[in-house]
């Protein structure tokens, strides 16, 4: 598996078959604030209306049951776009069908030992993804996607049709419950507008 | 003949000034409107430290160190340029993170949300939190006060207290500074600039370290090189006067003062008689800064200046100065790898080697 880091230092698996690159874990709340820091964004009001949604939790203080808190959640697909933009290389939300490639992709690629071990030298990889890494690891994941937590994170935001948007993943029961096969089933339209804790993202983009 | 062995090592050490001091504007929406206080404030800061010691500037959510000379000239630009950024402390303290030992100050207002990803480390722990407005930013993990212009400088200077210099089983037999005295098992000085060298004993190569201990509890390691042995004082012949006299002591534990014809146990070395000329004034002048050394070897006895509070006598065995003037024993005890003061006594001519004894005038 080939990967890289995006400029917060969170890791982008590189799908050559698919000529889609793809982070690693939904978007997490130590990457999301490097766009947060920079001038003129959102602000700190914005910021602490999301915390109010889903409240942040120190990576440092989380462990494998628990490292949803880790991530990005209760955002709108607009908000979500926005740190796309910032994080350029024409990254991007996935479409379904980019989204369900990746999950079978990532699926059937065993994770092996070298992998992880190249991952956590990775010296452009940030503390906190270290952290993030070291969290999913303690799961034992055998391939890619149960590393990726394409199931077992978020809902997360796809583009499903012009200005569509849905959420397809499967997060953990103790998170929240529902029942959803992602790659069959259509991506959950939240049924009532405003902020939902379980909606979260990760961002593909076009390999060249 | 102890079953043990016990390394001589000699160290020099270079004390420099610490790195600069860090203050962090905070221009985050909730401190905006406190930017004409931290400006003042800032300036203020500037006006009364010495250039050489002013701050870097930052501002919260920038990594770029701000050139505090140009604070003056550019504080408003810089202001517009970082407004707005959300109260994110880890790009700072990420650009910091390798200058653990540093005064670092922040000031602002609001919520600082990655602060608990920092809990702990010595950035964080150490930092000084200056509030200027109603909302807390640390939720009440750090003490946050509004500090004057004076107390922020105070708060900024985190001057050098102390250099300390210990290791497990390692004693200092010498060094060449004054200002520096062993107390609890370790080197402690006063100074704070210029250099050291220092003689060691220790059952383990290596086994010192140095920190420079700051205002705010800080403690920096300092690099401890090898060094060449430091060279003593050469002996010198004493008087004829001086040396029949010391010898007496040596023969007989006692002398005959000149001034009062009266017998002085050795170890008396004045006169009771506040009005006596000193009666050893060679050997005294020698002694003034630790011990004196005579070799009653040769036909005329020599002496030795011993300018250091601490004295080798064997290679589990140091003499120690106090505070009263005498001097204490201090033995290697290896069962436990400690030099411990031994109830012996520093005699008033201890023997040192051969013909050669140690005192403490």
């Amino acid at each position: 598996m080939q990967w890289s880091c995006d400029r917060t230092g969170f890791p982008v698996l590189e799908l050559s078959e698919l000529r889609l690159a793809v982070h690693l874990w939904p978007v997490c709340k130590p990457q999301f604030e490097r766009y947060l820091a920079e001038p003129n964004g959102p602000g700190d009001t914005w910021y602490e209306q999301l915390l109010a949604v889903w409240p942040r939790a120190s990576l440092m203080n989380l462990d494998s049951q628990t490292y949803e808190s880790a991530m990005i959640g209760g955002i709108q697909p607009a908000e979500a776009q926005a740190f796309a933009k910032w994080l350029g290389m024409g990254f991007n939300l996935p479409t379904t069908d980019a989204w369900r490639s990746v999950d079978r992709a990532l699926a059937a690629s065993p994770l092996t030992q070298d992998d992880v071990t190249s991952l956590r030298s990775d010296r452009n990889l940030h503390r906190t993804a270290g952290r993030m890494l070291e969290l999913v690891l303690q799961l034992s994941p055998q391939n890619w996607g149960q590393l990726a937590l394409l199931r077992g994170g978020m809902l997360e935001w796809v583009i499903n049709g012009p200005k569509t948007f849905g959420g397809l993943g499967v997060p953990r029961p103790h998170f929240y419950s529902m029942i959803m096969n992602p790659q069959r089933d259509r991506p959950v339209q939240p049924l009532r507008n405003g902020r939902h804790k379980f909606f979260g993202f990760r961002l593909v983009r076009l390999l060249q | 003949m102890p079953e043990f062995t016990v390394f001589e090592q000699w160290y020099s050490l270079t004390l420099e000034p610490g790195p600069r001091p860090v203050l962090v504007l905070d221009t985050s929406e909730s401190a905006k409107a406190f930017w004409p206080v931290l400006r003042s404030l800032t300036e203020g800061v500037l006006e009364i430290m010495p250039a050489e010691s002013w701050p870097r500037i930052f501002f919260l959510g920038n990594p770029q160190i701000h050139d505090a000379s140009e604070f003056l000239a550019n504080a408003d630009r810089w202001f517009q340029a970082n407004a707005g950024r959300g109260s994110f402390i880890s790009p700072v303290f990420e650009a910091l993170q390798a200058e653990t030992d540093i005064a670092i100050v922040i000031v602002g207002n609001g919520m600082i949300f990655d602060l608990p990803d920092w809990h702990g480390h010595n950035l964080a722990e150490h930092a000084i939190w200056c509030r200027y407005g109603p909302a807390e930013m640390t939720a009440g993990k750090y003490s946050e006060e509004s500090y004057t212009v004076e107390q922020m400088v105070e708060k900024l200077s985190n001057p050098a207290l102390r250099i300390e210099i210990s290791g497990p089983g390692a004693m200092p037999f010498y060094w060449d500074d004054s200002a520096f005295r062993w107390e609890q098992g370790k080197l402690v000085g006063a100074k704070t600039t210029g250099s050291l060298t220092l003689g060691l004993l220790s059952p383990e190569p290596d086994a010192a370290k140095a920190h420079v201990v700051l205002s705010n509890g800080i403690r920096r390691e300092l690099p401890l090189a090898n060094a060449e042995p430091l060279r003593l004082p050469d002996w010198k012949n004493l008087p004829g006067k001086e040396d029949n006299l010391l010898r007496q002591c040596l023969r007989q534990g006692k002398y005959r003062c000149p001034h009062c014809n009266q017998d002085h146990a050795a170890g008396q070395w004045r006169c009771m008689d506040g009005s006596a000329p000193p009666v050893f004034p060679v050997m005294e002048e020698m002694g003034k800064q630790g011990f004196c050394l005579v070799n009653s070897e040769p036909w005329q006895g020599q002496g030795r200046a011993h300018p250091c509070g601490a004295l080798k006598l064997a290679d589990d065995l140091v003499a120690v100065r106090q505070s009263d003037g005498a001097a204490a024993l201090v033995r290697f005890d290896p069962r436990n790898n400690t030099w411990r003061v031994t109830n012996d006594k520093f005699g008033p001519m201890q023997p040192v080697v051969n013909k050669i004894h140690a005192m403490v005038m």
